[in-house]
């Protein structure tokens, strides 16, 4: 057996975005949260999100557990990971350099630490249930206790109890939970109620409670004193890994609070009552994605609590909102409001309408009763009565400009203003008469110029456009638009944009209507069926040139997409950005203090506001869903989102408001929640470096890549239906990924109005329920001039076909050109080779086989090669049979899962090929003008202890490899001889791909996919 | 392990159904014999986390032919039950325990294995490390079993998953057999990291005499044995364990049904 030591090596690591597996927050120091991400424990401050210090703690174990001991200030910080240990002082954190001074290890894994109540000792919990002691001053071994009862465990907590003794609990594979004493080696307790292995026990810090959680997807709640079971709580729909207590209730009121956080990457707050039998679940926070939230801890004096999750983001949760200066939450019956402002309400008299200025909101009544909800929304105040604006009013408003806006059926428009106390100080009426009958009315409020858009309910009307001056409520000029014709409309809504003095209107029927306002206004375009779904439920300018008159723009559909839509000078339609939400109807979108994109809607009884650049749940507001009066109104104050979600339920009006926060919602926007499988670099703006990633999670990611090695979160697309299998560039615009049933995707990547993805085009799948998995693909590009037009594209697929496919980018359509088989078992890899001027096709498939198919005669029907891309002979396509298979060779015993290879003249090429058998292999691949050779020339069997799952071919001395064992490795290639030259470990488990960045002067960068992603400084 | 849509499709589970075998784990194993001849001259076999039952299947089908040894034996344990099967006598256990092997030692009165194998995996919670430790522990109990219940020249086979530390237990396994080997049938997918180490000839530790004493754990039952597991030093000090790559055999024909593959 060949056997191998671990060498330092010249990769320098420079960034990891991975799963979180121990947080853990300090009494004595509020702002700080320690978490440990990967071997790397790091400090940051809760308020400002920034990173104060970082540290190395081992060389290979993940960080699984911290504990501080602190008096009045932190002082000692154990960390542990699988058997390793360390034991640092709090200030040396803050120091410079790597590593922690010691690792320690003990013989078996270690899951849970505490320290004794002085601090002199560390009591540590292996996973069969022994206890071992520490002396911590001198870090050596004083004694193991266990308590007769050695089974494997699966959690486990230990408490250093005030009156002296010391409490262990562990929570076992089969059901039960063990309670012993510590000093006196006894168990007290089993505790049996869960079914299933017991994935976390958490003990109170006075001993007197401890909750569990298990398989069974349960938390209990148990008595200490007697050993009996308190309550039960059922909600979470996955596995729960991780509880912690919090908000102990005072003696007159026995109560606490439970914070768990589960697979289902969901976290929650649940309630115990003494006396209840029921865990109640209180708070449910939808933060991570993926698979699993591994770590989380509570600050109980800031109330603030923290997630850490595969998905590699460090969340942060407040769990007293209601305490924030600004919080508000309240009520108002009709009867409520009759009785604060001395009116009578009619029997059935109900609000039908509302609109919020900011400083108040304005209702109006079934029998046209007006009022003002004030004061910061505590005070009611009745305005007046006109009954001519009953049940079929709009109530809406000039944003931004404490403008009132209300319209009955008859078409009488009603404006109010008011001032910051929110008195009325102005009010005109108008009247809409170059319409029918009045239908749908929307306002728009940019800068200094006020529109009103009526629709008609006859569907020939044109639209009338009324511009409104702020200061008198006089109309200014009114317009009619009219609709295309022929074509159905209903508005639904609208964005005025001044610097290209473009009026974009939205409306059902998926259609877009464009109109130029500059002198008389006119219909210049309209678009259908561009965008999918039905309604445009929002609009928000991006950018603007007014020289050119392009526009960027944002637009929701209410059927859950939303874009990125450019009209470029022509007025051509283009798509930038498209992407779909699986949550119920999407209203609209807004910027946050940080720039990042929210969108905001109903899902079943619940109002959303979800942050899609950084994928987390900003709030939910449990409302009954979106067949309701609702107003939603947000603002930054202070870098702070601050909204105010007011809804009408049974008759009475319910608002909600968040107040302040003085703490970063999230720290790292981390990447995917589960497996990265292929990832590519592409160029982004200016210098800049973008990371497409490709996850089990079947999203597709779009990244910025720094030259400081870190991975900033852009985009994530929804759009595969499985886990991604390839990810590979076509040029620097455009990327295509690859999954099962047959899903090959086309992006376009485009820089304005900032980094992003859209989906171009998809191939059609054979069959109506597609099955296959598209392996792999490689491109040749078609050039005219110089100028990109189209690619050929070879695929191939888990049962064995191979196909070749031409596209064009004007036409954005795939004609299939060649058609075949290899034999029956799955093909991995795929690439195109020139060889001697001509066309052929290579493939690696799980035989262990690498082929070869002569594709050229069939090719150069229609295409010349020109240098590195092809150029069009002819374009009468037609499918032809793959029948020329011309090598056939065998490599490895099986799989080959990586491949890259590097051309040494025109007719020969060197390949390196790491298989599933742990074996690298060198192979030179020869064509002497008559026939194709495939040689092995160079064998290293025992390459790594695990699957190599990556092979990157540097230059023409060194290939970088990487594999399952969590190894990567530089081989030397420059005698056509397999030479290891460095190998490192990474902390990236499930190593499954890499790619290289060129960063010019700066460097070359290596990222390495997995359970997460490194970066590496080549 | 658990059956999704993936595998209801999968031509192994269809031959399976075909051939009359209760799952697909039933290729591996024959995979396996097929490269190693793992079965002749093997009469006495413990099938560790055996259920539903194929891999005792197949171990009855070659050992209980016409003239098979009057001493031939299959003990076959799992958590789950098992419904019979022809010749193998079933024990519902969890083979942590210490007295499961108390239990097996009375089925085969006194006389030691030919084989013992171990086809076991928990459920996995998709924490990389956790779960190879995990697994990690399974196979030390069913190697424990194997040390006590084998032969001398016996082998022994178990399911493996090949992470990060795998080469530490291919080079403990170095201490107690002549060979070991990573062996893949062709009926494990490569997107799996499953794996089996065949593990052949067994020469227990000079002057250590296997015993199962309930009050020791698994991993102090390794210690005195001197494989090279780390150990509690008094200073906390970490051992620098051993590693080795165990040479890897693809197993099957490469022609035979792909795992991988759609049909
Ligand atoms: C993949 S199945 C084995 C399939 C079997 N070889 C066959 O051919 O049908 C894995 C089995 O391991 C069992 N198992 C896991 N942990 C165990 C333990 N500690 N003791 C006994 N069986 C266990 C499970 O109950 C499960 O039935």
């Amino acid at each position: 057996m060949a056997t191998y030591s671990s060498k330092s090596g010249k990769f320098h690591p420079l960034s990891h975005v991975g799963p979180i597996c121990a947080l853990q927050s300090l009494k004595t120091l509020d702002d700080v949260v320690l978490a440990g991400e990967g071997p790397v424990l790091k400090a940051y401050n809760v308020r400002s999100g920034q990173l104060i210090a970082e540290k190395r703690v081992f060389p290979r174990n993940k960080i699984h557990g911290i504990k501080v001991y602190e008096n009045t200030e932190p002082k000692l910080v154990a960390i542990f990971g699988g058997r390793s240990l360390s034991v640092i002082s709090f200030d040396d954190i803050k120091l410079p350099g790597n590593p922690v001074r010691k690792e320690y290890g003990v013989e078996d894994w270690i899951f849970a630490v505490e320290f004794s109540c002085d601090g002199s000792k560390l009591y540590i919990l292996t996973a069969h249930n022994v206890v071992i002691t520490v002396d911590v001053s001198g870090m050596t071994l004083i004694d193991t206790r266990n308590c007769g009862w050695k089974s494997i465990l699966y959690s486990g907590c230990i408490r250093s109890l005030k009156d002296g003794r010391v409490l262990i609990c562990c929570g076992t594979v089969m059901d039960g939970i063990l309670v012993w004493d510590l000093n006196e080696s006894k168990l007290i307790y089993n505790l049996k109620g869960h079914e299933g292995s017991i994935f976390d026990v958490e003990l109170s810090e006075s001993g007197e409670y401890l909750v569990s959680c298990s398989d069974d997807r349960s938390i209990k709640v148990w008595d200490l004193a007697k050993g009996s079971l308190l309550a039960t709580g059922w909600g979470h729909g996955a596995r729960i890994w991780g509880l912690d207590f919090f908000d102990f209730g005072d003696q007159d009121e026995p109560s606490f609070k439970v914070l768990s956080s589960s697979e289902d990457c969901t976290a929650r707050v649940w309630k115990y009552i003494k006396g209840s039998s029921e865990l109640v679940q209180e708070k449910l926070l939808v933060c991570h994605t993926g698979r699993s939230i591994w770590s989380q801890c509570v600050n109980d004096k800031l109330k603030l609590g923290f997630t850490g999750g595969a998905d590699g983001k460090l969340k942060i949760h407040d769990l007293n909102e209601e305490s924030r200066s600004g919080y508000k939450n309240s009520s108002w019956s009709i009867s409520k409001i009759a009785g604060q402002t001395n009116t009578i309400f009619a029997k059935g008299e109900a609000i039908k309408g509302y609109y919020d200025f900011a400083q108040g909101l304005v209702t109006l009544s079934s029998e046209g009763k007006f009022f003002v909800w004030k004061d910061g929304f505590t005070k009611w105040e009745y305005l007046f009565e006109d009954k001519r604006f009953t049940s079929y009013s709009i109530v809406t408003g000039f944003e931004g400009k404490r403008i009132v806006v209300v319209r009955n059926k008859e078409g009488n428009i009603l404006m109010v203003k008011f001032d910051e106390q929110c008195r009325q100080v102005n009010s005109n009426e108008i009247q809409i008469t170059d319409c029918s009958k009045v239908g749908n009315m929307l306002t728009s409020s940019t800068d200094d110029r006020l529109f009103i858009l009526t629709e008609s309910l006859n569907p020939t009307d044109p639209l009338v456009l009324q511009e409104v001056d702020e200061q008198t409520l006089e109309v200014k000029r009114t317009d009619l638009l009219p609709k295309p014709q022929g074509e159905k409309v209903s508005i639904s809504a609208v964005l005025y944009d001044r610097d290209t003095d473009y009026l974009v209107v939205g409306s059902r029927f998926a259609t877009i209507l464009l109109y130029d306002l500059q002198g008389e206004p006119t219909l210049s375009a309209y678009y259908k069926n561009l965008v999918k779904g039905d309604t445009v439920s929002g609009l928000a300018l991006a950018s603007a040139k007014k020289e050119t008159r392009e526009i960027f723009f944002y637009l929701t559909m209410k059927d859950c997409r939303y874009y990125i839509i450019n009209i470029d000078e022509d007025r051509k339609m283009q798509i930038v950005e498209d992407n779909q939400l699986q949550r119920g109807f999407l209203e609209g979108l807004l910027f946050d203090g940080n720039g990042d994109f929210l969108l905001y809607g109903f899902k079943s009884d619940v109002f959303y506001i979800w942050n899609e650049t950084r994928q987390f749940e900003v709030a939910r507001i449990i409302c009954g869903g979106p067949h309701r009066q609702w107003s939603f109104h947000h603002s930054i104050e202070d870098g702070i989102l601050r909204y105010r979600f007011i809804f009408t339920r049974a008759s009475d009006l319910q608002l909600i408001q968040n107040g302040t926060r003085d703490f970063k919602e999230f720290i790292n926007s981390g990447l995917h929640g589960r497996e990265v499988r292929s990832m590519c670099v592409m160029n982004g703006k200016d210098e800049a470096k973008l990371l497409v990633s490709g996850g089990e999670d079947t999203t597709v990611k779009l990244s910025e890549l720094k030259s400081d090695g870190s991975i900033e979160l852009l985009w994530t697309q929804r759009q595969h239906g499985s886990g991604l299998q390839s990810v590979h560039p076509v040029n620097d615009e455009f990327v295509m990924s690859s999954s099962a049933r047959e899903e090959l995707f086309l992006w376009k990547v485009s820089q304005e109005p900032r980094s992003c993805l859209c989906l171009y085009r998809t191939i059609k799948p054979s069959s109506s329920h597609p099955d296959l998995r598209v392996m792999d693909f490689d491109t040749i590009e078609i050039k005219e001039q110089g100028k990109a037009v189209g690619f050929v594209v070879a695929t191939v697929y888990s049962d064995s076909h191979i196909r070749i496919w031409y596209f064009n980018y004007e036409e954005k359509s795939f004609k299939m050109l060649i058609n075949g088989q290899y034999k029956t078992c799955c093909i991995l890899l795929t690439r195109f080779l020139v060889l001697r001027g001509k066309l052929y096709l290579m493939i690696a498939s799980t035989n262990g086989h690498l082929s070869v198919f002569d594709v050229n005669s069939d090719l150069s029907r229609y295409f010349k090669l020109d240098g590195n891309s092809l150029t069009v002979l002819s374009d009468k396509f037609e499918v032809s049979e793959l029948d020329n298979l011309i090598v056939d060779q065998q490599i490895h015993q099986s799989s080959i899962k990586a491949l890259d290879l590097r051309y040494i003249l025109d007719s020969e090429i060197v390949v390196v090929t790491g298989g599933d058998d742990n074996a690298l292999i060198l192979t030179r691949l020869i064509d002497d003008g008559s026939t194709i050779s495939i040689t092995p020339i160079s064998f290293a069997p025992d390459a790594a202890a695990s699957t190599i799952t990556c092979v990157n071919i540097l230059d023409q001395d060194k290939v970088f490899v990487a594999s399952v064992d969590q190894k990567v490795r530089t081989w030397d290639i420059s005698r056509y001889d397999l030479k290891l030259i460095d190998d490192q470990y990474t902390t990236v488990a499930d190593t499954g791909c890499a790619t290289v960045a060129d960063f010019g002067e700066k460097g070359k960068m290596v990222v390495i996919g997995g359970a997460g992603a490194s970066t590496c400084k080549l | 392990m658990g059956k999704s849509s993936k595998d209801k499709r999968d031509l192994y589970y269809r031959r399976a159904k075909e051939e009359g075998w209760r799952a697909r784990s039933a290729f591996k194993l024959l995979q396996l014999n097929e490269q190693f001849d793992l079965f002749s001259g093997v009469t006495r076999v413990v099938d560790l986390c055996a259920a539903p039952g194929s891999w005792s299947q197949v171990l009855s089908k070659e050992i209980f032919t016409k003239d098979h040894s009057p001493d031939a034996r299959i003990v076959a344990v799992d958590l789950q039950p098992m419904s019979p099967i022809d010749h193998v006598t079933t024990l519902q256990a969890d083979i942590t325990h210490p007295k499961t092997l108390e239990r097996i030692m009375e089925i085969f009165g006194g006389k030691k294995a030919d084989f013992v194998c171990s086809d076991g995996a928990p459920d996995v919670t998709g924490l990389h490390d956790l779960d190879e430790y995990i697994q990690a522990q399974l196979i030390l109990s069913a190697l424990q079993l194997a040390t006590c219940v084998l032969k001398e020249g016996g082998s022994f086979v178990a399911k493996i998953f090949r992470g990060r530390d795998i080469d530490l237990l291919y080079s403990q396994l170095g201490y107690l057999f002549d060979k070991v080997i990573c062996a893949k049938p062709r009926a494990s997918r490569s997107s799996s990291l499953e794996s089996f180490i065949v593990c052949i000839g067994y020469r227990p530790r000079a002057g250590w005499k296997p015993e199962l004493r309930p009050d020791l754990s698994t991993e102090e039952f390794f210690q005195d044995m001197g494989i090279g597991r780390a150990r509690l030093h008094s200073d906390l000090a970490v051992d620098d364990e051993e590693r080795k790559v165990a040479p890897f055999i693809a197993c099957g024909d490469l022609n035979s049904i792909d795992s991988d593959a759609t049909y």
